[in-house]
């Protein structure tokens, strides 16, 4: 039976050339890059060819890239990094649809004497600039952004946010872990200290992320070690996840990232197929420019969001839900909760690239199916 | 076949429950079982309980549909089948199935 997966802003299957070029550092390849030896010297200089050849596309110097063990990690690195560096300024400031990753590692920072301020964001997502505004001044250390949302497909105007901080000495970091799929990241033409990044969410694998780090912004590691990583993550390479990684941007630059378009255009028709057979609403902006291809959070009055989920995952269609657990309950995401006070059950569709219009219509159906009965 | 909703009535007719299997109340133990079946976890949160419990309320169904009777009396015949189901309090209830074809 065919599997529907409508979960790719979750993660994504390797792809098959990403596989075949991590295989041989799994197995005959498998030296330390730290050994100056054969197979040593050959995993070192995979790794160097990976992140210069990764930094070719971010257009960036590779000395600007560490890497880590996930997207999470490398947030971490950039807020808790910073922050252990610059104990001069206690100010933060990031927003209250952030992943989990940036407001978790900012509340650390807040039980160690931080203030962190969370922007509010309007009903779309959007954040209020004029609060940015308000807040940011000379104490500001850092602004934290999530650029493309991973539940509701925002796009935040970086360009707008970035004025803002650079009018001040605070620091810019990016999550950009949803944006690398959709579209080419130049860094170059960034104003931007930091950003981080993921594989798995490009058909690369999980347990490797990645930190670009301006050469002008100094952080301090958070694993002490060996010398890896500029000193900045040390550890022993994961050798394979690199060259992985490389290779899963390799396929985004030159294969994905030019199919946005017919990426969007299956999304529109997934809403509209939804739309037209059970009461249901978009969270976010509407599909275009502002929001993340192939992406749909969508709420269903008087539907349990992990009810609709269970019973799509019955008929082989995998989704998620826009629900985070609370202790004893099942409630709506805390960015649900940001954009709006209805309390319609939710479901992310993320669709990928080898969706077709008959499945959509299959999709729709089972859903109508499930909703109506 | 699928059930929609059920409804408990007491002995008296009075309507104690309407809605759907899951919201029927099921044992701690079986809910932790599945739990430990679908996910090794035996500190599950409450998303994966809600999983395991959609799980028992498939079992359940199943096991009502069997019966081929859209009205089912709750006896010690049922309490033993469906032992994943807290029914023992309800022993001379009647359950009606809501069933779509």
């Amino acid at each position: 039976m065919k599997i529907y997966d409508l979960d790719h802003a979750a993660t994504t299957k390797l792809d098959t050339s990403v596989y075949e070029k991590m295989k041989p550092y799994l197995e005959a390849s498998y030296g330390n890059p730290s050994s100056m030896h054969p197979i040593g010297i050959k995993a070192k200089k995979a790794i160097n060819d990976a992140k210069k050849g990764i930094a070719n596309f971010l257009k960036c110097d590779y000395k600007e890239l560490v890497f880590t063990g996930s997207g999470t990690e490398a947030i971490n690195l950039a807020i808790k990094g910073l922050a252990f560096k610059h104990p001069e300024k206690k100010e933060i400031i990031t927003t209250k649809i952030e992943h989990k990753a940036t407001l978790n590692a900012c509340k650390f920072l807040e039980s160690l004497g931080y203030k962190v301020t969370y922007l509010e964001v309007d009903e779309h997502g959007f954040i209020d600039v004029n609060h940015l505004k308000s807040v940011i001044s000379k104490e500001t250390l850092l602004v934290s952004i999530i650029w493309g949302n991973n539940e509701i497909g925002v796009i935040q105007k970086l360009d707008e946010i970035s004025q803002i901080v650079k009018q001040t000495e605070a620091f810019l970091h990016v999550d950009a872990v949803q944006m690398l799929g959709h579209f080419p990241i130049e860094l170059n033409s960034l104003n931007v200290d930091l950003m981080s990044f993921s594989a798995h969410k490009i058909f690369g694998p999980k347990g490797i992320g990645l930190l670009y780090k301006k050469h002008t912004v100094t952080i301090e590691p958070l694993i002490h070690g060996g010398g890896q990583e500029f000193n900045l993550r040390a550890g022993t390479e994961n050798v394979s996840g690199i060259i992985g990684f490389y290779e899963a941007i390799k396929n985004v630059y030159e294969n994905y990232h030019f199919k946005q378009t017919e990426l969007e255009l299956k999304t529109k028709h997934l809403k509209v197929m939804i739309e037209n057979v059970v009461n249901c609403h978009l969270n976010g902006p509407e599909i275009g420019q502002d929001r993340l291809p192939g992406l749909l959070s969508l709420g269903f009055p008087n539907v349990l969001g992990h009810e609709l989920q269970f019973a799509l995952s019955k008929e082989d269609i995998m989704v998620s839900t826009g629900s985070a657990c609370n202790q004893s309950i099942i409630e709506l995401s805390h960015v649900i909760k940001a954009i709006t006070t209805k309390t319609d059950g939710v479901i992310r569709l993320s669709i990928g690239y080898d969706l077709t219009f008959e499945d959509i219509k299959h999709i729709a159906e089972t859903i109508e199916t499930i909703i109506n009965g | 076949m699928k059930i929609k909703k059920v409804t408990l009535f007491d002995a008296s007719n009075k309507k104690l429950y309407k809605g759907a299997l899951v919201g029927l109340k099921y044992r701690k133990s079986a809910i932790k079982r599945v739990c430990l079946e679908a996910f090794n976890d035996d500190n599950p949160c409450i998303i994966h309980e809600s999983y395991a419990l959609s799980l028992l309320a498939d079992e359940v169904e199943q096991c009502l549909l069997d019966f081929g009777l859209t009205t089912i009396k709750v006896d010690d015949n049922l309490v033993n089948k469906l032992t994943d189901l807290e029914l023992e309090p309800y022993i001379g209830c009647t359950l009606e199935l809501e069933v779509k074809r």
